[in-house]
């Protein structure tokens, strides 16, 4: 193995996944080609339907490619049986979306330890632990529906952290928020990221995308644009 | 403080079959305090539930259709009044009833159905309608499955939320709500985000429900899903009203 995959999160190869609706076909990605490193934070910006939460689907274990070559930390997950896809995911890639989508019926500390329930795993310290990283200590046992959305998003950045992942998967996640949450949600990720998480936020906001370290624009499935000060910005 | 309305002969009546009330609010008020504005959301209401009975809760948005959800679920406690959950005291008057003690007797006693269905999408449909149960130790596989074949989903259950239809996962998420047999099921606007046919299937298993025993109330703006429903309680601006 070279270095460049030792230290490589996630490796996308010619990735596509195309979907049929009677005779037609669907190209959601045209040949996707990535890479993210460890302690990486990457954008992917482009418009409604340019491919992004579908990519985000494939890297997430959420869908499978219909080609092209996918490794996730290290493994080749388009190879992988469904049953160890879904323990793949479970166990080493963490998720925040839009909409939180946190059980109303659950406290702040139940949704954090979901996916280790799933697990069959109890880890009380991690729970307080993360529930104090995200800064909601005095939050543990309220419901969500007492949160502002900015305290939602933390409930799911610390439920996602809960496996400790070493990559993170954002759709997103401050579309919700207003401005002085969205700050406060991604300084909670710059700091994530300087610990060595990866993180992949898909946006259509230009502002939130610039404070990523590269921004990547999709286009009908495909990467138009992929560098740090891109045309994106100078049009925006 | 309170000024208790007097509900009308539609909105209160004896529980069906004579059984045990499965909700009782009296009086009912819930205030909301922002900054120093006082927001009342409920102004004193009073309806009875019985075992079975399939109730609408009709409101324009604002008029405290949630709030009433939210206390009879146990979500929230009221300010002010009397409520009963399922023989459980838990009303103003009742101080001794802990966060702990809610937790416990929503977990036992009442499903939740909401617009959005609320389900995880990283799990299939078969874990989201198991998730209830991990926390009391009672996961049954068994019987989430038997659920998602009850509400006609017994080929989806390795699917995810994303691979189903804005129905099928209303219907994961009724699964959901009836796995820790519910004795009340509460839905807020459970069909606002289906289209019609879709709406009907959800409307005519929730009938099939109150047939075998279970309490429902839904709450809902729309007119005409509530013409269908036997029994409408309309609020207006927290009270209710005829």
């Amino acid at each position: 193995m070279s270095d460049h995959e030792q230290t490589s999160v996630l490796d996308a190869r010619d990735v596509w996944r195309t979907y049929r609706r009677g005779s037609e076909e669907i190209h959601a990605l045209a040949g996707m080609d990535l890479t993210v490193r460890a302690g990486e934070m990457v954008g992917i910006v482009g418009r409604s339907g340019s491919g992004k939460t579908t990519f985000l689907n494939q890297v997430g274990c959420l869908d499978r490619p219909t080609r092209g070559s996918l490794k996730v930390l290290g493994t080749e997950v388009t190879s992988l049986e469904e049953r160890a896809l879904v323990a793949f995911r479970r166990d080493r890639i963490g998720f925040i979306f839009q909409l939180f989508y946190l059980i109303p019926t659950l406290t702040v500390r139940e949704n954090i330890e979901l996916p280790l329930i799933f697990a069959r795993r109890k880890d009380r310290e991690r729970v307080a632990e993360l529930i104090a990283k995200v800064g909601l200590d005095e939050n543990g046992d309220a419901l969500p529906r007492q949160l502002n959305g900015g305290d939602m998003q933390r409930v799911a950045i610390a439920r996602a952290l809960v496996n400790q992942p070493k990559l993170l998967l954002a759709d997103e996640p401050t579309g919700r928020l207003e401005h002085r949450s969205r700050d406060a949600i991604m300084e909670i990720l710059r700091g994530l990221q300087r610990e060595g998480l990866a993180i992949v936020i898909a946006t259509h906001d230009l502002s939130l995308a610039r404070q990523t370290d590269r921004v990547i624009e999709l286009k009908d499935g495909r990467i138009v644009q992929n560098e740090r000060e891109s045309v994106v910005f100078r049009a925006a | 403080m309170t000024m208790k309305i007097t509900a009308q002969p539609g909105a209160m009546r004896p529980a069906r079959d004579g059984g045990e009330p499965v909700v009782k609010a009296e009086g009912l008020a819930k205030v909301y305090r922002r900054g120093t504005e006082e927001i009342r959301a409920l102004k004193g209401i009073d309806v009875t539930i019985g075992p079975g009975e399939f109730v609408c809760l009709l409101g324009h948005s604002g008029a405290g259709k949630t709030t009433t959800l939210n206390l009879f679920g146990l979500m929230d406690r009221p300010t002010e009044g009397d409520l009963e959950v399922v023989g459980h005291a838990v009303g103003e008057g009742a101080g001794r009833v802990t966060e702990d003690d809610l937790d416990r007797i929503r977990r036992d006693n009442v499903g939740f159905i909401f617009q959005q269905f609320y389900l995880m999408p990283t799990l299939s449909a078969l874990e989201n309608v198991e998730m209830p149960q991990l926390w009391t130790g009672k996961a049954d596989r068994t019987r989430a499955k038997d659920l998602l074949e009850r509400v006609g989903l017994s080929h989806r259950t390795t699917h995810r939320p994303s691979e189903l239809s804005g129905g099928e996962q209303q219907r994961v998420a009724v699964a959901r709500a009836l796995i820790n047999e519910p004795k009340l099921l509460l839905a807020d606007e459970p069909t606002g985000n289906l289209d019609t046919r879709t709406r009907d299937d959800i409307f005519t298993l929730f009938q099939e429900l109150a047939g075998e025993g279970l309490a429902i109330l839904l709450a809902t703006h729309d007119v005409e899903l509530a013409e269908r429903v036997g029994r409408v309680v309309r609020l207006e601006e927290g009270r209710v009203v005829e």
